[in-house]
């Protein structure tokens, strides 16, 4: 078990009260594997992601909980032990390259200067590894790329750039938040197809987030799928799409246009404000499934064969 | 009948670089012509900055094409006079892609809602009230969001006001510019499903503008694929996903089934993603099937078969 997640809560500190964000996260990523963490915007998957780097921002408090890495708790590290683990031993990938590198820095320079703080190279070390990395990336001529600014690229382009800044410190843990969902479709397939492809050959785990379901049946090992800071269903990816158990991975399954013939079912309803108190399943004034008790008990995690599903449906299993 | 024509429309903008630079001009449109018939929903697909959105905003004269002609309901609208474009705009509305922006925050749904009546038919506060409400029912909101706020609303909920709005005069062609690529993924398929309920009970003839070609396949009738300020490829949606002629609209279409399917990316060869600015194809620099002749002229969109049109040496 190289990181694992216990009991994981954060709240919301505002003028108006505490407002748990996320409501106990259990998960775990094994040495080598993909995890995706699947759900739609405001379920928390980012933040499960940034407070695994302690990157929350201010307002958000972690209350309770474990972070496991290599048998250490992160959260009890010191502020300056943990900038060793970010970059060295986890890395992170964001959703919009443009935002993620210095306009005014060549990209040449940006991914030389994590090779010369983490790895301690020489400037002209530090150059030569860092035109590799975007060899490795495949960006065409990396030599002369190696002094173009962010703006001239494409955006492909510089989420290339930014997975060879990730990978500049040799990490063991790839975090990529949405990696290509600011790209266009043709271009996401070539981002992921090389994000996978160094995965493989890195020996890296990596830590996926989408809010697309489908994108994680090739290539992810095990599937979290959130909602309203929950993970509500666990398991094996391949398995979990084919025959998905909770309601919420259902209607996300549904929702989507898969061929112009079948009629779409979507999910009723929205995901409840963060600000409402609820005593039951979150999911329960959407779900088309529910039993009474699913309006004041909150399911636990129920588990059939290797999956686990929070949904009282399957209790009797 | 056709509702609304589009003949060799060009858009160009510039951009100046600093005080005395050059100026540099971007071709949005580079010559594109196309008809929507009454009642269909035709699909306009491509990926961002290939001028789909500036089409949609053209022939609504939002933006005034720099070149060629708009033809609504048979009548040259190109130069109509902004007086006479706002009895027009009666007819024709839009939809666009982030409710976050398109609403005014300091207004409420009432406000919203019924300043059309206002604009158009001067209509007293009471009977305002009534058409409001009606709207409201349309679109699935509870009557009681009448004097509610944008940000007192979830994406989903803003995106059916900005559609209300859109079908308050009782318009017949609106372009829907992006409107689900905001909302999650179950939000989506209910909006789609508001969009075809609507047109089913107004109808409605939909311009429809999107990059995925999943919902596009799914709502539309026809389907046109832009590239570069150019239409490369335009037919019925089955002969367009059954057959695709185009090298770019295939390798959408791949695309497409990737992210349906999740698998098979494999087979994305990294191809240029750069955009060649010389002359010929505007796909040539990603062609993989690229002929010397692709290099020298750009193909015109010619019939290949009945209704089936494709721009491509090929």
């Amino acid at each position: 078990m190289l990181l694992e997640v216990k009991d994981l809560m954060i709240n919301l500190n505002t003028k108006k009260g505490k407002f748990a964000i996320l409501r106990g996260i259990d998960m775990v990523l094994k040495q080598g594997e993909t995890l995706a963490l699947v759900g739609e915007s405001g379920c928390g998957k980012t933040l499960t992601a940034l407070s695994i780097l302690r990157l929350l921002p201010p307002n958000l408090k972690i209350e309770k909980g474990e972070i496991i890495y290599k048998d250490i708790n992160l959260l009890n590290l010191k502020e300056e032990e943990m900038r060793k683990i970010r970059g060295r031993e986890i890395a992170m990938i964001f959703q919009e390259p443009s935002v993620a590198l210095n306009p005014v820095f060549t990209i040449g320079e940006q991914v030389a200067e994590v090779l010369r703080v983490h790895q301690g190279l020489k400037k002209k070390e530090a150059k030569e590894r860092a035109i590799d990395l975007l060899k490795q990336v495949k960006i065409p001529d990396p030599h002369l790329r190696y002094k173009s600014y962010p703006h001239q690229l494409s955006g492909g382009m510089k989420q290339r750039v930014v997975i060879a800044m990730a990978l500049a410190a040799e990490p063991e843990v790839l975090i990529a938040d949405e990696p290509t969902t600011a790209l266009d479709v043709t271009i996401q397939a070539q981002i992921l197809d090389l994000l996978f492809q160094l995965k493989e050959e890195r020996g890296l785990s990596l830590i996926f987030i989408t809010h697309n379901l489908t994108l994680t049946k090739s290539f992810a090992d095990t599937v979290a799928v959130m909602y309203f800071g929950q993970i509500v269903e666990y398991g094996k990816s391949d398995f979990l799409l084919k025959n998905p158990y909770h309601p919420y991975t259902k209607g996300l399954i549904s929702s989507l246009p898969q061929d112009p013939f079948s009629p779409l079912r979507p999910i009723p309803g929205t995901v409840p404000d963060i600000t409402s108190e609820i005593k039951g399943c979150p999911f329960y004034n959407r779900c088309s499934y529910k039993l009474p008790k699913c309006s004041f008990l909150l399911p636990p995690f129920f588990e059939i064969e290797d999956r686990k599903v929070r949904c009282w449906l399957y209790e009797d299993n | 009948m056709k509702i609304i024509e589009g003949i060799n429309l060009k858009k160009t903008y510039v951009l100046k670089r600093g005080l005395f630079g050059k100026k540099v001009y971007i071709n949005a449109l580079d010559g594109v012509s196309l008809s929507i018939f009454k009642g269909e929903t035709f699909g306009l697909v491509g990926e961002s900055g290939c001028g789909k959105s500036s089409l949609g905003k053209v022939l609504l004269r939002l933006e005034d094409p720099t070149e060629g002609k708009i033809l609504f309901e048979n009548r040259d609208i190109t130069n109509l006079s902004s007086r006479d474009m706002k009895l027009l705009r009666r007819k024709m509305q839009i939809v666009f892609q982030d409710p976050y922006t398109s609403l005014n925050p300091r207004k409420s749904v009432f406000d919203i809602l019924g300043e059309p009546f206002v604009v158009h038919y001067q209509l007293p506060k009471k009977e305002r009230l009534e058409k409001v409400k009606f709207l409201l029912e349309m679109v699935g909101l509870p009557l009681d969001s009448v004097y509610k706020y944008p940000h007192q609303f979830s994406g989903g909920q803003r995106q059916r006001i900005a559609i209300a709005r859109a079908i308050a005069l009782e318009p017949s062609f609106i372009v829907a510019d992006e409107p689900l690529s905001a909302l999650d993924v179950s939000v989506q398929a209910q909006i789609i499903e508001l969009f075809l309920r609507l047109q089913e009970n107004l109808g409605l003839t939909y311009l429809f503008i999107s990059h995925d070609i999943n919902v596009v396949a799914y709502i539309a009738q026809r389907v046109g694929v832009m590239y570069r300020g150019k239409l490369v490829e335009e037919g019925l949606t089955g002969e367009i996903l059954k057959r695709p002629l185009h090298p770019y609209t295939k390798l959408l279409l791949k695309a497409a089934t990737w992210q349906r399917e999740g698998r098979g990316f494999s087979q994305f060869k990294i191809l240029s993603e750069e955009n060649g600015k010389i002359g010929g194809c505007v796909f040539v620099s990603r062609c993989k099937e690229a002929k010397p002749i692709c290099k020298e002229s750009h193909p015109e969109l010619k019939e290949v078969e009945k209704g089936h049109k494709v721009a491509c040496f090929l």
